[in-house]
């Protein structure tokens, strides 16, 4: 039988998230080959990633996370978002997750999907609630702008990279749909976590920031090896802030 | 009441809606588990086949209507409500 996702829910598995692309251990999504080789051209001559590669390790369901079974979830923290929190284009020991487990020294799972949604994000969250209430959970919000569609096998997120001319993203793009949206899933992942473990959100989207009420926009201090998405500094800082939370 | 530029029929393609109703399911379990009684319970055989759970419709021997000739009436709301009642009493009866 295939690997349907009703029964990846059934299970209560995360969300399936593989990507496929050429030497995907080292380079993934926008941070492309192509994307390195034109930016050797235009970085200056120390630029850190001229002689640091990149490497991605993920886990046998394309999470950059430990096998979900060896996971000690009441221990960790478990920090969900889109690309940031993946860590498309840091190494592994620079991801937000490796820099803020080394500060609190916890395990941190990184649930971080490329491309994916708030409403992504949430549904995730309201898998994990099925396994052992983690010390902590962060909500990383991506941007309001973003959905995700599904087929009998195939999650699709969508976002502005699917912008054209009378599709379906388009039109869930009208009036003030991804803003209402948006506040839902948020207001839903606040009520899966309270009295249950300890939540903290936070944004680095400007227009998820303007949306929800009291959610720190963090800025970016660098940029990564695809020169998009934040740097090793950048997710530092993030870090810091997240461990400086805890309690 | 038609969806405008039909929206929902793209929407509606492949499992989308089934996925995202066993999503939503997920959700809203687990915004409840020990936190209250929670009941669940539809009036719609595809709801109930999807989510394996109780279709009311088919304990009701005498389905009436309500005045739109659409919704469900006044004898079938009343025997929803006894089934509610009884599963409640029987929550109780174990906590």
């Amino acid at each position: 039988m295939t690997n349907t996702i009703n029964n990846i829910l059934s299970n209560n598995f995360f969300l399936p998230y593989h990507e496929e692309q050429d030497d995907v251990n080292h380079f993934r999504n926008t941070d492309s080959k192509r994307c390195f080789e034109k930016n050797l051209k235009t970085q200056p001559d120390d630029w850190y990633y001229r002689h640091n590669p990149v490497t991605y390790t993920v886990n046998s369901k394309g999470y950059r996370a430990p096998e979900f079974s060896t996971v000690d979830w009441e221990a960790a923290v478990v920090i969900f978002g889109c690309s940031n929190v993946f860590g498309v284009g840091v190494s592994d020991e620079h991801t937000i997750s490796s820099q803020l487990s080394k500060l609190i020294n916890r395990p941190v799972i990184n649930l971080g999907v490329t491309g994916s949604s708030i409403q992504y994000a949430t549904f995730n969250s309201a898998i994990l609630t099925a396994y052992p209430c983690p010390y902590a959970v962060i909500q990383l919000w991506t941007s309001v702008e973003r959905t995700v569609v599904f087929t009998r096998t195939m999650i699709h997120c969508l976002g502005p990279w699917s912008y054209k001319p009378k599709s379906l993203y388009n039109k869930w793009l009208e009036n003030n749909n991804p803003r209402a949206t948006a506040l839902l899933h948020r207001t839903i992942s606040q009520e899966l976590w309270k009295n249950r473990s300890q939540y903290l959100e936070a944004t680095l989207f400007l227009d998820t920031a303007d949306q929800f009420d009291h959610c720190k926009l963090f800025k970016y201090y660098d940029h990564a090896r695809d020169q998009i998405h934040p740097g090793k500094l950048t997710a530092a800082r993030i870090a810091a802030h997240f461990a400086e939370q805890l309690t | 009441m038609s969806p405008p530029n039909r929206f929902y029929d793209e929407w509606a393609q492949n499992d989308n809606p089934k996925i995202t109703a066993l999503l939503y399911r997920i959700i809203s379990r687990q915004i409840w588990t020990n936190r209250t009684h929670y009941l669940e319970a539809t009036l719609f055989a595809s709801t109930a086949a999807l989510f394996k759970c109780h279709d009311i419709k088919t304990e009701i021997e005498n389905i009436d209507l309500a005045r739109d000739l659409i919704h469900p009436g006044r004898h079938t709301t009343a025997h929803i409500a006894a089934y509610f009642a009884e599963q409640l009493h029987t929550d109780d009866q174990h906590d």
